[in-house]
């Protein structure tokens, strides 16, 4: 069982996050030179303070793991998983440490770097303060853990509001990620709604112009790529019938077009709210419109082939510079947009019925 | 009715289905096979759900890549195991697939009724038992105004009563021009259904056998 476990909640963690793990490599150590990052912790560990920026992100990461696990124990094919609430506490309890040591083990090995440098610096506070939280980290979700375990099979809430009117198909989706994934929807507008709102407060300060707008709305419609995969896995998963449905072109974008506009709330709130004075409200709605584009692009690169599941993440990396040298160049943001609404519209056109999900090998 | 020239399936390169030529005329027909054979995988082909080498054509005007919405139109399927979001309830599902089919006025109603359904309908999927969700995926099968109905495994998990319900079901579309392709694994002459031809799939083809 404990194998089992492991396979099915660690090593399918870091499967389907590869694209993830590459981005966050290339990232940090593409841009970051290995010299910067021991100038950095070092500092940060000389003023044990700083270190919270450290431990900002690991929390993170552990809410990502922790939603990962919570999402495989609620999956009908992972049904399995609730006999481990058969094994005995102690066996289940190292368990659940041995897993989440395996989840948290890119943490455990930054942070060992860090001890590197720690000890012959005799920086017993920042030691200690990294070893309570990599602790918290492992220890703390237990109970959550236990918790889920014994209610995994609870019963589905049914809706109260306007229960005699049919759930309308764009809020499929939208439903799915309120109901199991939470976190995931969480991470990602808080992520995309802080850079929005942190370009236009940005924006004043000095002589910038519109660009800078087109490029926190690229990063942020970058950021929707993980909800662009989990609508790929959700419809091929769940509403297999939704490719023996007679929907015409105009109605499947549209449907398309309707849950952007629901999934774009929160940016298009933030970016109207805090729109610097001097631009324009065109403007913005170009800026949403790219954004949107970035989903909607990623999604049907997934419907172009399935394959790109795990490349996801990977296609951040290089939609970035080249998204940025476009924008610097100054070519119109409306016009990016249009370019990736086209390649939606060309894959939905001569894909969207051919798209199939292949589970791995 | 159905024409399926040169089909093949493969998975990860390994050839699940392969069909050269398979003329289906108008009719109720059976398919059977083992588990694994590929019954639901060559039914999904049939559908539009699931891509595949060749060609399917319906009445030789439709194909199923070519046409996909004129095609999907007259071709319906219900999952022998179906899978929906815990949170949708029948109505939901039937709702947005009869609009999609362009269900006639009064099709959902009669088809809940005799499935009956209409008791558990609004209730959220993640509480029904699995005969409640065969249920929804058969009317689900039924909706529109198909020439050519898929029901896969539609006998399991459901009671005696609605065996018999989605028998006299099939008997009257089929009264009224619809052909079905059927599979299961319990034998169909038992039932009151008058069965056109039956066929097997065994060593990745299928073949005819005495219906």
């Amino acid at each position: 069982m404990n194998a089992v476990f492991f396979r099915t909640l660690v090593t399918e963690f870091y499967r389907q996050n590869s694209g993830f793990f590459l981005l966050i490599l290339l990232i940090s150590f593409g841009i970051i030179r290995s010299d910067d990052h021991v100038a950095l912790f070092r500092y940060a560990m000389a003023s044990p303070s700083t270190l919270v920026y450290y431990v900002i992100p690991w929390m993170l990461y552990g809410l990502k793991t922790l939603s990962f696990v919570r999402s495989q124990f609620r999956h009908p094919a992972y049904g399995f998983l609730d006999l481990w609430r058969l094994i005995p506490f102690g066996t289940r309890l190292s368990g659940w440490v041995t897993m989440q040591a395996g989840l948290l083990l890119p943490v455990f090995l930054y942070a060992g770097w860090m001890g590197v440098y720690a000890f012959p610096a005799r920086q017993w506070s920042a030691l200690v303060l990294i070893g309570l939280v990599l602790l918290g980290l492992v220890v703390l979700p237990i109970p959550l853990l236990e918790r889920m375990l014994h209610q995994t099979s609870r019963e589905v809430r049914v809706r109260t509001f306007i229960r005699h009117w049919p759930l309308p198909y764009p809020l499929y989706f939208i439903q799915h990620l309120f109901r199991r994934q939470p976190l995931l929807l969480l991470l990602t507008k808080i992520f995309s709604g802080l850079l929005i709102m942190g370009v236009c407060l940005l924006y004043p300060t000095d002589d910038y112009d519109e660009r800078l707008l087109t490029i926190g709305m690229l990063i942020g419609g970058l950021t929707q790529l993980g909800l662009a995969q989990e609508q790929y896995v959700f419809e091929h998963e769940y509403l297999l019938f939704l490719r023996n449905l007679p929907l015409s072109f105009g109605k499947r974008i549209g449907y398309l077009f309707v849950q952007g506009l629901l999934l774009f709330i929160p940016e298009t709130l933030l970016l109207f709210r805090y729109l610097p004075a001097t631009v324009s409200w065109l403007y913005a709605g170009k800026a949403l419109f790219f954004g949107m584009g970035l989903w909607l692009a990623g999604l049907h690169r997934l419907y172009q082939n399935d394959k790109s599941l795990e490349n996801l993440g990977s296609y951040g990396l290089w939609g970035f510079p080249v998204g940025l040298l476009l924008i610097m160049f100054q070519v119109d943001t409306a016009l990016l947009g249009l370019l990736l609404w086209a390649y939606a519209g060309w894959v939905n056109t001569y894909h969207y019925y051919r798209s199939e999900f292949h589970l791995p090998q | 009715m159905l024409q399926v020239k040169n089909y093949r399936k493969a998975y990860h390169g390994r050839t699940i289905l392969q069909v050269p030529d398979w003329q289906l005329s108008p009719g109720i027909h059976w398919i059977r096979g083992s588990n694994g054979s590929g019954k639901s995988t060559f039914f999904r082909s049939i559908a539009g759900m699931l891509p595949c080498e060749g060609e399917i054509w319906l009445n030789n005007q439709y194909e199923v890549s070519l046409h996909a919405v004129p095609y999907r139109l007259r071709v319906n399927y219900a999952e022998a195991e179906p899978l929906y979001p815990e949170y949708l309830s029948a109505f939901d599902l039937i709702s947005f697939v009869g609009k999609a089919k362009q269900s006639p006025a009064g099709q959902v109603d009669s088809l809940i009724d005799t499935l009956e359904i209409r008791e558990f309908w609004k209730q959220p999927v993640g509480t029904y038992s699995s005969g409640m969700l065969k249920k929804t995926s058969l009317v689900l099968g039924f909706l529109g105004q198909p020439e050519l109905i898929m029901l896969d495994e539609p006998l399991i998990t459901i009671d005696d009563r609605a065996v018999a319900n989605v028998c006299s079901l099939i008997a009257t579309y089929h009264q009224r021009g619809v052909s079905f392709l059927l599979s299961s694994h319990q034998d169909f002459r038992l039932t009151a259904l008058a069965l056109d031809s039956s066929y097997l799939i065994q060593n990745h083809t299928l073949v005819e056998t005495p219906a």
